[in-house]
């Protein structure tokens, strides 16, 4: 199903979760959005049910932690989870033994990496598209646990 | 002193607080801390300058009077105290409250995540047709606990941290953090240093300022502006670039100075690139000035009384006519640069993106200015002596008045609190949005600037 | 035979004409960000997703609207009588509404709230509309319309109620100052709208029975034109494709304000009408 992928890459919804910290990985994406780039098709929803995609960035903390999994949980299958940022994928600075905080790998399946504080633009437009490439239909559920990819 | 907290000393603590509020005292910080079985509050208050401070030890899960009803503006700063120590206010607006007024009223939730909003926050809207008739908003969901990490740390570690706390503000936190340290350790910062670090301040501040319109393009759904203002942006990334990778600006502040000189000529680049943006700024100021359907749909909106803006700090008070400068509680040279602060007459949507406008071109001036008269020199000051103390520093910030708490012990951080601006004026939340039409929210919200990276840190 | 060929035609016509929207999109400067085909590839990925299956009520109403404007259509190309053909887009409308309710989401809700106001507005507008058509025409065929206004120009005493029709078209469309912000289209509080509560393959199939209303107006606003079918029914696409384009450099309004300019344009309109034919036909 060659041609599916394709299409599914050309046409992403994404849901922007910006948890704790700075917000500046929020505000690259969006800047990405604004500039004419060669990948093109991604928007912005406020709905996580028609979402494809779901961008976490910041830190986690207990009480977004159930929000997140709330709408991870709403979103349709296959639904693809980026993690986008320092904070989100190692909880940077912030994130010691019993700060309370979460990386997003540890709440849900993550698809895709972005390690840098702040991204560029292309890199987190760029992960969106192959993180749909690879995405698989996986059956997750909060009470499972972690689960690998 | 007893364990348990009595009527009286509840009368006696709102009496000292309504007194110095009697003679026109601002609440600037509440601090608090565990001292043996107690929790010592100590509310900080200010005036022309002075400082007062009134404390209170309150036994633990006690509750004590809310400040609110003194200063209003202390609402957010008292709820975040609850979420830390075991104290408790007595305050009516809570939600449980909301569900039993119900009634006919339809309950609507929003958020905490939705592309309209920048940052997390809950809200919940008894609303009648479209119109908000109540407002509860929670926050917490993007605490991390900074303050608590950045006890105990090192200078340059807390300095990271604090720089990374908010995209755009963080600049200055990290500069007012160092100001209290280089107070408390005797360190004087060579003359350019403190040039070099005000045209960072003011390049953060319009770097703020245009992320904040760009969020205001975004609720109008004016596309094409927002675009525009995104190029803006680029233009600004592009000027940073010959500085530092970094947009925020980070890692260039450090004890004593900066850590890199900038060449004349770099600057004067750099300044050839941002002063492009004044006219695409003003090309758009001026559009909206003249375009009538604009000025109907963000005047009528957010609208707040002087009374509650006299509280408020940065453009929500500059917009009802109070000419705060917060400029001047700098330690930056500002004083040598010529500006005026930008001003309107009725605090709304409209009124505040029009500073908003202002202060962008402000920034650019003043950037301008002060790249003409930098002397010349070094840029790293001398270390000072190793000493102990705590220090109370008052800065600004993009969206208003900063205070930073810090306590240094040898060179370790043992005690550090910071209150932006968004403290106080999201306090006020509910008396923009009451009485405002539902889809007006995000635009309201949005036009208040508000920074809750910063503010819960 | 014809019959069929226009079925699939309108069928198709509407995603065409918002392909073609993108293809000028794409040619002016600075204005591109999304692909040509954009509308096909999101219908081809949402049929492909899987929906948790908690959603029954969901697949019932999307499925339901999408019955019904099929028959809508299929009564709009065989020519049925005019009230029928409304009757059934009212029904559709009804089932998209009442889903959004059932999501028991504020936005759902709300925009139920604002959908409803629509409906009335656009139901009592080709009501008139009918009456006006009616007391001209002595018919409410729309075959017999079609062919009275090819040869004797229909339009000339039915030129408001030809407004008031293009009106409802604007408001399906969510179009212009006729935009209740209930299509989902811009960010606002209200998410997605009366979109709400569908997702996946029920989304798709919502928004195929979205195209397929807009066609059906298309056929019927063609009818009244004083032109071959074919020939007409280009036009009133050219009229809709442009005000597409228009739509780009009006600004949004409030939604109240935009129901009180429907009841004005399409409302009014319609009205104006009905009194001109009634008198003029007294004094005649």
């Amino acid at each position: 199903m060659n041609w599916l992928n394709r299409i599914r890459m050309r046409s992403i919804s994404v849901f922007i979760v910006q948890a704790g910290g700075c917000r500046d990985c929020a505000l690259q994406f969006l800047m990405a959005l604004s500039e004419n780039n060669e990948i093109k098709g991604i928007t912005v929803t406020g709905n996580p049910k028609h979402a494809d995609c779901l961008l976490v960035c910041g830190c986690i903390n207990e009480k977004s932690k159930e929000k997140i999994t709330e709408i991870y949980e709403k979103m349709p299958a296959p639904k693809a989870v980026i993690a986008v940022g320092a904070c989100a994928c190692s909880g940077s600075l912030f994130r010691r033994e019993n700060s309370g905080l979460y990386t997003v790998e540890e709440i849900l399946p993550v698809n895709s990496w972005i390690r840098s504080c702040a991204p560029g633009t292309t890199e987190i437009l760029e992960a969106i598209v192959r993180a749909m490439e690879n995405v698989k239909e996986n059956h997750y559920r909060n009470d499972e646990g972690r689960n690998d990819l | 002193m007893s364990r348990t907290w009595s009527e009286k000393q509840s009368r006696t603590l709102m009496g000292k607080l309504y007194g110095y509020k009697s003679m026109d005292y601002k609440l600037l910080l509440i601090k608090a801390a565990y001292v043996e079985d107690f929790v010592r509050l100590k509310y900080i208050l200010e005036k022309d300058g002075f400082i007062e401070s009134v404390d209170a030890d309150i036994p633990e899960n006690s509750t004590i009077p809310s400040v609110t009803e003194v200063f209003p503006e202390g609402a957010q700063m008292q709820k975040e105290i609850t979420g830390l120590y075991p104290v408790k206010f007595t305050s009516p607006d809570t939600r449980v409250n909301f569900e039993q007024e119900q009634n006919d009223n339809l309950l609507v939730e929003w958020g905490p995540f939705h592309p309209l909003l920048q940052e997390p926050v809950f809200f919940s809207f008894l609303t009648k047709g479209d119109v908000i008739k109540k407002v509860y908003a929670e926050t917490g969901y993007n605490y991390s606990g900074v303050e608590a990490l950045c006890t105990g740390g090192k200078i340059p570690h807390v300095l990271d941290m604090l720089e990374r706390i908010s995209s755009v503000n963080g600049f200055s936190v990290g500069l007012a953090f160092l100001q209290a340290v280089e107070k408390i350790h005797d360190i004087i910062v060579p003359d350019k240093a403190n040039y070099l670090r005000l045209i960072l301040n003011e390049m953060s501040f319009l770097r703020a300022n245009l992320y904040s319109l760009s969020h205001i393009t975004k609720c109008l759904g004016l596309l094409s502006d927002n675009s525009a203002i995104f190029k803006l942006i680029s233009l600004f990334n592009e000027a940073t670039s010959l500085i530092t990778d970094d947009p925020q600006l980070k890692g260039i502040l450090t004890p004593g100075g900066i850590n890199r000189d900038i060449e004349n000529e770099t600057l004067l680049q750099l300044n050839v690139i941002l002063q492009e943006m004044v006219h695409g700024l003003s090309a758009i100021r001026q559009r909206w000035n003249d375009t009538q359907s604009i000025i109907e749909r963000m005047s009528g909106i957010g609208k707040i009384d002087k009374s509650i803006a006299r509280a408020m700090t940065g453009r929500a008070a500059r917009s009802a006519g109070f000419a705060e400068d917060i400029r001047k509680l700098s330690s930056l040279p500002y004083h040598v640069l010529s500006y005026k602060i930008p001003m309107a007459y009725e605090s709304n949507c409209f009124t505040r993106a029009m500073l908003m406008f202002d202060d962008s071109l402000l920034s650019l001036s003043l950037i301008d200015q002060a790249i003409e008269i930098l002397p010349k020199g070094d840029v790293k000051g001398f270390n000072g002596i190793m000493s102990k103390g705590e220090v109370l520093i008052r800065e600004p910030e993009a969206f208003g008045e900063l205070v930073v708490y810090v306590s240094l012990d040898e060179g370790i951080v043992t005690d550090i609190k910071i209150r932006n601006s968004s403290s106080i004026n999201f306090s006020f939340i509910s008396h923009f949005l009451k009485e405002a039409d539902l889809n007006e929210v995000p635009l309201v919200i949005s036009s208040l600037d508000l920074d809750f990276s910063g503010m819960e840190k | 035979m014809l019959k069929i060929i226009w079925f699939f035609a309108i069928i198709l016509s509407v995603p065409v004409l918002y392909i073609a929207y993108n293809l000028i999109m794409a040619i002016m400067p600075g204005q591109s960000k999304t692909y040509i085909l954009q509308p096909v590839f999101r219908l081809i990925k949402l049929f492909e997703k899987k929906d948790e299956g908690t959603n029954f009520f969901a697949y019932f109403f999307s499925v339901g609207s999408c019955l019904f404007s099929l028959i809508a259509l299929y009564m709009a190309v065989a020519g049925f009588n005019f009230l029928f053909v409304i009757s059934v887009l009212s029904m559709m409308d009804l089932l998209v509404i009442t889903g959004a309710f059932s999501s028991g989401e504020f936005s759902g809700k709300m925009s139920a709230k604002r959908g409803i106001s629509r409906f009335i507005i656009w139901l009592f507008t080709s009501i008139v509309s009918a009456a006006a058509i009616y007391k001209a025409t002595g018919t409410l065929k729309l075959n017999e319309i079609a062919y009275l206004s090819e040869n004797n120009g229909l339009i000339i005493s039915l030129p408001f109620t030809f407004i008031s029709l293009f009106i409802i078209l604007l408001m399906k469309g969510n179009l212009l100052y006729f935009n209740f912000g209930i299509s989902g289209e811009e960010l606002t509080i209200l998410g997605e709208a009366l979109y709400t509560p569908y997702s996946g393959w029920s989304l798709a199939v919502v928004q195929i029975a979205q195209w397929i209303e807009i066609g059906v107006w298309l056929k019927i606003l063609s009818s009244f034109l004083p032109l071959p079918n074919p020939v007409s029914f280009i036009i009133v696409s050219l009229l809709f494709l442009s005000s597409l384009f228009l739509d780009l450099f009006v600004s949004k309004v409030e939604w109240k304000k935009a129901a009180r300019f429907s009841w004005g344009w399409a409302g009014g309109m319609s009205i104006i009408n009905f009194i001109y034919l009634f008198y003029y036909l007294i004094f005649k």
